[in-house]
């Protein structure tokens, strides 16, 4: 069976109703045979998948997701396929930040019609996972280590200030901003990944206090960041009320999180 | 909410799934999930024993969710949801399970796996069924009016018809006079019968028809409102009006381009074939030398497309000519000839009997009128003529309003590049918009001939017809809802949705989105662009899909 | 009087009208002669110029029309005859026994599996073989078997020496104890107010025009041929190839247009398509391999549908085709069984030849053959090509009051015109039946 080694991927899928679903049900219909790894999840349209859906299935230890939609301009709902692409898009720098390889998520397009591209599709991109290894092998990370980034990931993915970025998107690139600026690609992947850089710290320290309190130092030690970009994070924070300072071990402050605010899950 | 009590039915589909996966042991399996409560297996579930097998267990055993698992939700789900139903379960509480086209299917030499599969599949069905929720079928009144904009012969032919099977109808027209394009030609083709006694009998009857009333002078000011609910304001005479409506036509048709700048165009030597058609009406053309030229200003760079309708105007108005003057010459000067199908063929070589002159020219070596003349490169002789003419006459396209644009976003309807009206789709759905309760026909859709404007004009009507008769409109529960506390109005929904299906409204706690139920189809995609995380998607909200992705994951 | 309409043909015209008529509370009865509803669109690959596939955008309609709670959907059935007048018809309907009972039948596939008898594959048409006991196409609404006596060995054979029938495989591996080889042919009679008729086209048959070279060279093939050849479900699986032994992908195809059609010793009119799906299909050749070079040899390219002159001028720049305005001559063959077209280049006036790898005949269509019969039993006129006559300010009506007729068996016209045309006969049934 597997040539060399004993690693079967575990593949998340979510295709839409309308096109990928049907093609699905084509390569069932047709007998097309492929690899057994994807457990698929029928959703009405590729647009739907938010890119929480995404970190989830990573966080519940899948080796690969994938979401499959209509062929652009086919979309049944019109533009959906789009919105998928900015959803996708957005889950895949989500991943790059957490440190998984984001090989390990796929969008692609599977028309009612493509029972056989169906087949392939989830084929390829079975062998691509199990060339990548299980979740974590291909990073050269621990998964408890990966478990705490994607927690972060999944806080960020649901937070406000990310979200309202990434629904922006289509129309900042068409008809601009309040200022009428439009912005391209380019520039929405920059003001993309500046949030997610700042979401993503915000929530990793969050975490971090969630477990003990924590000094500015020590939890710039524990994510990896220089300390300065912490405590503008940590004094962010304390504005916002959610964090309070706890003591002071000798003139360094710890802080640790206000016990009626919970970690935005 | 009670205890919740899942049946799940799990299919040998004959040995379609029997065959390659081991299905009483994946009924087993089901058996043993958390809130499962009952678990079989049938020969063929959607057989009418299997079927009475689903009613049984609902009663024997008081199952309040249903999974059946066994080939595509996408062909026998309604079957499924109807015996629910019919068994006193809420529909919305029955949950599909693939496990044909899934599993069985497409991995049939690996029967391990693929019944693990169906098992993995299964165990989310029941995450996913625990949390169902009954939803009750959302039906919204129709008004049972029609708005008609345009009082052509397509939004004559339109009025009449829904006026005749008995429903109001209110025709909106800018201009003065009803008619339309038809109200400047001379005769039509392929019957050569006047265009005004084509259009004056219909006007006459849309004036005289006791359903229908018109307000010609008017335009429409402002559109509020969804299918079976549209709020149409209209202004004429400097006073405004609300309508309320059912349904929208949009038979605003379009006019003929003036050629500007296009062949020496003057309107005395050299005019276009609706000036012609007043000539010709008024018995004023002296002309015995005619040369037309075809596709002026239209299929060119700037403007690429065909209109359609000018090669047989042209043609027709040159057999007019001929008919007036026998001994007159006549040329056409064409690119491609549009004279599609059987009568338009037959005019073609009724006319080339008669004596006109067809010269085949290419975009990139165009005709040039001079005074008292036309050069051409004749491409089918492969030489250039000098044509001594007495009046030319410029077949023009047809192009939209002006003011489509205005009218298509007061609507939320889409244009095409041209700026004509975009329909739902192009194959399938010509007639309709992707709005549900608006509807279009004739020349504001594309450049169409009479016959065909006719059979779009009633076929609107019937489209039109079909949520007015029925006064009330079906939603499929699967729609979404907008968390009222959670929602802080921004509008990003609004935005996202192709529909128009949800809109941010004014509210005592200030400005909130909420679901236009009836035009609400479902995709989703407000849902997972919420910055708020208000909107829920019935029957595939976050909790919902997330259970899934648990259950699967699990093992 | 009745507020029921008849709805004569399965295809996407019949289809609609039947739906707008369901949805407005009518009861429609719809008659199709072949074993499914979907017609000739069921059998075209794509469709242009968005290059939709056909079946996916067609299916959800055909399951619609068929679960629709007012419409009862009669297939491989037949009018035999109709009397009244409009608003009160009473009409005889056959419905051909298939042997198999469709309330049990579950077109789980098993019994044309294992079905021993091959007959012409028609939906293909006649590309291919099928079972004797068989489902008409995958997406077939219903989705339920028949039997064709005509192949079927048990129905053919007769009995053998010990009295036993010959075969019965199919009743054997039934589980759903669904074949019943004493079904009779049943007549049906329905009391209407209004009639539609849409019963489409049929291809020309093109081997009368023997300067083609059809049936005589393997790699001419007709448009209709070609689709079902280019479709995933069709005989090859979607792999393009030639038909001749070597089963060459080919690299070279040519169109030849109005094959039949805009000919006076053929059918006089234009069959309005063709330009068109001569062009869908040399981009999806393209679009299938892309050192696939398509010419389309034309007199005059009518393009004058929405987005039609685009669709035109992105297959010229984006998927290697050419269009050749000339008059097709000949068309020969060379000892690698590779048709070779004699033409002459009416731009250039010269005689030219190219040798192709495979020729794709754009045949007119013309009204079905049954047309002639039908007008017979419903008294309605036909026009001298045998369309259903109508007149060019009521469309759809037909020379007999409340019968109408919508889509190609009118005339001449492509899917969205007949879907018009198909909402406009309902919206004049409408009006007799309300």
């Amino acid at each position: 069976m597997d040539n060399q080694n004993d690693f079967e991927p575990r593949i998340l899928g979510f295709c839409c109703n309308w096109c990928s679903y049907a093609g699905a049900d084509l390569a069932g219909v047709s007998r097309m045979q492929y690899r057994p790894n994807v457990r698929v999840i029928r959703v009405m349209c590729s647009g739907r998948i938010d890119p929480a859906f995404v970190i989830e299935g990573f966080l519940r230890r899948m080796d690969g997701v994938m979401v499959l939609g209509c062929h652009l301009g086919d979309c049944h709902y019109l533009t959906g396929n789009y919105e998928a692409i900015n959803m996708i898009n957005e889950a895949r720098k989500l991943l790059e930040y957490s440190g998984i390889n984001s090989g390990r998520l796929l969008l692609d397009w599977v028309s009612a019609s493509e029972g056989a591209r169906f087949s392939e599709v989830v084929t390829n991109f079975t062998e691509e996972i199990r060339a990548l290894g299980p979740l974590g092998a291909a990073e050269g990370r621990d998964f408890s280590e990966l478990e705490f980034k994607l927690r972060a990931a999944h806080a960020t993915a649901r937070g406000e200030k990310l979200r309202w970025v990434a629904a922006k998107q289509t129309e900042f690139m068409t008809e601009g901003n309040k200022y009428g600026e439009v912005f391209s690609r380019h520039e929405l992947n920059r003001m993309l990944e500046g949030v997610i850089a700042d979401e993503m710290a915000v929530n990793e320290i969050l975490l971090l206090m969630k477990e003990r309190p924590l000094s500015v130092k020590e939890m710039a030690a524990a994510i990896d960041l220089p300390p300065p970009r912490v405590l503008r994070y940590v004094s962010a924070l304390r504005k916002k009320g959610l964090v309070d300072l706890q003591s002071l071990d000798g003139n360094s402050p710890r802080y640790a999180i206000r016990v009626e605010e919970e970690v935005q899950q | 909410m009670s205890e919740v009590r899942i049946g799940v039915f799990v299919c040998h589909c004959g040995s379609n799934i029997g065959g390659w996966l081991d299905v009483p042991e994946v009924a087993e399996y089901a058996r043993s999930l958390p809130n499962v409560v009952f678990a079989q297996d049938n020969l063929y579930t959607c057989s009418e024993a299997g079927l009475s097998q689903i009613k049984n267990g609902i009663k024997e055993h008081n199952l309040n969710r249903v999974i059946v698992a066994s080939c595509t939700p996408r062909t026998h789900e309604p079957l499924f949801k109807r015996v629910c139903q019919e068994s006193g379960l809420n529909p919305s509480l029955f949950e599909f399970v693939n496990i044909r086209e899934q599993c069985s299917w497409v991995h049939m030499q690996q029967r391990e796996a693929a019944t693990q599969k169906a098992k993995d599949l299964i165990r989310a069905g029941a995450a996913k069924a625990s949390l169902l929720e009954p939803q009750e079928d959302i039906y919204v009144d129709v008004e049972p009016r029609a708005l008609i904009i345009g009082g052509g012969i397509a939004g004559l032919t339109t009025a009449l018809t829904i006026a005749n099977v008995g429903f109001d109808v209110k025709l909106v027209e800018k201009e003065k006079e009803l008619g339309g394009l038809l109200r400047h030609l001379y005769k039509l083709y392929p019957s050569n019968e006047e265009a005004a006694a084509v259009i004056t009998p219909r006007i006459e009857a849309v004036r005289n028809h006791p359903r229908i009333e018109v307000f010609n002078d008017s335009t429409v000011r402002d559109v509020r409102g969804f299918v079976g609910n549209y709020d149409v304001i209209i202004a004429s005479d400097g006073k405004e009006e609300t309508i309320k409506t059912g349904v929208i036509i949009v038979a605003t048709g379009a006019e003929e381009l003036k050629p500007q700048g296009l062949y020496s165009y003057d309107g005395q030597k050299v005019i276009t074939q609706m000036e012609l058609e007043q000539l010709l009406a008024d018995g004023n053309v002296s002309a015995t030398k005619v040369a037309m030229i075809l596709c002026a200003g239209a299929r060119i760079p700037e403007r690429t497309y065909c209109s359609r309708t000018c090669c047989m105007t042209a043609i027709k108005n040159a057999v007019l000519i001929k008919k007036q003057s026998p001994e007159a010459q006549v040329y056409i000067l064409y690119r491609d000839l549009q004279t599609y199908g059987t009568e338009y063929e037959e005019y073609l070589r009724m006319s080339k009997e008669m004596g006109i002159r067809y010269i085949k020219y290419s975009l990139s070596n165009p005709p040039t009128v001079s005074d008292g003349g036309v050069k051409v490169y004749h491409e089918l002789l492969g030489r250039e003529l000098n044509l001594e003419t007495d009046l030319v006459v410029l077949a023009t396209p047809l192009v939209p309003h002006s003011d489509a644009k205005e009218l298509a976003k007061k609507l939320k309807v889409p244009l095409e590049q041209n700026k004509f009206f975009l329909e739902a789709h192009v194959k399938l759905r010509p007639l309709d918009f992707a709005t549900d309760g608006i509807y279009l026909c004739g020349c504001a859709s594309w450049p169409t001939d009479v016959e065909q404007t006719i059979a779009q004009a009633l076929g609107a009507a019937s489209r039109a017809l079909i949520p007015l008769t029925k006064g009330q409109v079906k939603v499929e529960p699967i729609v979404s809802s907008v968390d009222q506390d959670k929602c802080i109005g921004c509008g990003i929904c609004e935005y996202l949705c192709p529909y128009k299906a949800i809109a941010v409204f004014p509210t005592d706690k200030g400005d909130r989105a909420s679901t236009i139920v009836a035009s609400c189809k479902g995709c989703g995609v407000c849902s997972s662009h919420c910055p708020m995380m208000a909107i829920t998607m019935q029957n595939f909200n976050d909790d919902q899909i997330t259970a899934q992705i648990a259950a699967l994951a699990a093992v | 009087m009745s507020d029921a309409v008849l709805v004569i043909g399965g295809g996407i015209a019949g289809i609609q009208a039947s739906l707008d008529l369901a949805d407005m509370g009518k009861h429609v009865y719809l008659v199709e002669k072949s074993p499914s509803i979907g017609g000739r669109m069921a059998q075209l690959d794509k469709t242009f110029p968005t290059n939709d596939c056909s079946i996916c955008i067609l299916a959800p309609k055909m399951a619609d029309c068929y679960d629709h709670s007012n419409t009862t959907i009669l297939t491989y059935s037949e009018v035999k005859e109709i009397t009244g007048s409009a608003g009160d018809f009473t009409v005889t309907v056959l419905k051909k026994a298939r042997y198999v009972d469709a309330k049990k039948c579950t077109g789980c596939g098993e019994c044309t599996e294992k079905c021993p008898a091959k007959a012409p594959d028609l939906f293909n048409m006649g590309l291919g073989t099928r079972k004797a006991a068989y489902l008409y196409f995958l997406q077939a609404v219903p989705r339920v078997a028949l039997i064709d006596r005509e192949y079927c060995i048990r129905m053919t054979k007769g009995l053998t020496k010990d009295g036993k029938p010959r075969c019965g495989v199919c009743k054997d591996v039934c589980q759903a104890g669904a074949i019943d080889f004493d079904q009779q042919d049943e007549e049906i009679t329905l009391n209407v107010g209004a009639i539609i008729i849409a019963t489409g086209f049929d291809p020309y048959d093109p081997t009368s025009l023997t300067e083609y070279g059809y049936r005589r060279y393997k790699n001419v093939v007709t448009a209709m041929e070609y689709e079902r050849l280019i479709c995933a479900s069709g005989p090859t699986g979607g792999h393009l190839k030639r038909l001749s032994a070597d089963g060459r992908d080919p690299k070279t195809i040519a169109f030849i247009q109005c094959v039949g059609s805009r000919d006076l010793h053929h059918n006089k009119y234009c069959a309005s398509v063709c330009c068109m799906h001569s062009t869908k299909e040399a981009i999806l050749a393209n679009e299938h391999d892309p050192e696939i070079h398509s010419y389309i040899f034309y007199i005059d390219i009518r393009a004058s549908g929405k987005g039609f002159q685009n669709y035109v001028a992105r297959a010229e720049k984006e998927y290697n085709v050419t269009y050749i305005r000339s008059r097709v001559a000949e068309i020969a063959q060379d000892a690698g069984e590779n048709p070779v077209i004699w033409y002459e280049d009416t731009n250039s006036r010269q005689v030219k030849s190219m040798t192709v790898d495979l020729v794709v005949l754009a045949t007119c269509m013309v009204p079905r053959t049954d047309a002639v019969g039908l007008a017979a039993i419903t008294h309605t006129a036909l026009d001298e090509y045998k369309f259903f006559q109508t007149s060019p300010l009521a469309p759809v009506d037909t020379t007999i009051p409340g019968i109408f007729a919508c889509g190609y068996c009118q005339g001449p016209m492509d899917i969205p015109e007949s879907v018009a045309q198909a909402s406009a006969a309902a919206a004049r049934a409408a009006e007799i039946v309300s």
